[in-house]
């Protein structure tokens, strides 16, 4: 088999990168899931056998996830890919970092969180300094370093799955806005739209990149 | 637009990689101008020009 043979494939490296994206999207899921519980015990005050048990099989859940993220971790391999294709890698896995400890601050911020998907309690000017510092100065400089390192087609596939998802959002909002003056939908909720928004253009990023 | 990049680099005896470091591109990118899916920039097919040190015509040819 020469090397011509090998590689005709687009997508050898799509299935890893799936892997770790569920395994690092259910360890943000569990670590979520053992604070909430955590907290919840702490507030009714009394620890039971079976909240141990629960807390344990959550924390081993968690171990295992962690380990398979840690497993299909994207390690920089230097002698057989381009440097734009480590450093882009690089910088997506900072912001996913970044993107963690936003959630994480933003449970501590708000401990009633883990009663609901997206929160809307308030939150004290520390807290919210803190994750708009975050959102506001090192998202933006982080991304544009990303977008400076990528290469024509992986920005030609961001830039098809923005345009897509901007029509997206042009027709969900107003069809949400219509729907729920009708009384068919419950009241629109930014996060839910901007989350709806961000998965389309992300999956539609991936797939042109890998497939 | 058709080309000869897949056939360049069996000459070579070169991966998908190998060409992707050359280069400077992911071999994703690599992958999808060999099969038609991306046109590369001028600049980028530029490069590719210089690398098999032939010119942009001799290796991508319009379907038109």
């Amino acid at each position: 088999m020469t090397k011509d043979d090998i590689d005709t494939d687009a997508s050898p490296g799509a299935k890893q990168a799936l892997i770790f994206a569920a395994t690092f999207i259910a360890a943000v899921f569990l670590i979520g899931l053992v604070f909430g519980f955590s907290q919840s015990i702490l507030k009714h005050g009394e620890i039971e056998a079976i909240d141990i048990a629960i807390l344990a099989g959550m924390l081993t859940a968690l171990a295992v996830v962690l380990n398979l993220v840690w497993r299909v971790w994207p390690r920089a391999r230097p002698d057989s890919e381009a440097q734009s294709t480590i450093k882009s890698r690089t910088i997506l896995l900072q912001m996913a970092v970044i993107g963690l400890v936003l959630g994480v601050i933003s449970a501590l911020a708000d401990p009633d969180s883990s009663q609901t998907l997206f929160s809307n309690g308030p939150l004290t000017p520390v807290w919210a300094g803190a994750m708009l510092a975050i959102w506001l100065v090192f998202l933006p400089v982080i991304s544009w370093k990303w977008w400076q390192s990528v290469d024509e087609h992986e920005a030609t596939a961001y830039r098809e799955g923005g345009f897509w998802a901007a029509h997206l959002y042009l027709f969900l909002v107003p069809a949400w806005w219509i729907a729920e003056r009708a009384g068919w939908l419950p009241p629109q909720e930014p996060m839910i739209v901007f989350i709806i928004v961000c998965v389309f253009w992300t999956g539609w990023w991936l797939y042109k990149r890998y497939f | 637009m058709k080309n000869r990049l897949k056939v360049l680099r069996a000459e070579r005896d070169w991966s998908q990689a190998d060409l992707a470091m050359r280069l400077d591109v992911s071999r994703q990118a690599v992958n999808a101008i060999e099969t038609g899916k991306h046109d590369p920039s001028l600049p980028l097919a530029f490069r590719i020009s210089r690398l098999f040190d032939m010119s942009i015509e001799e290796i991508f040819h319009d379907e038109g």
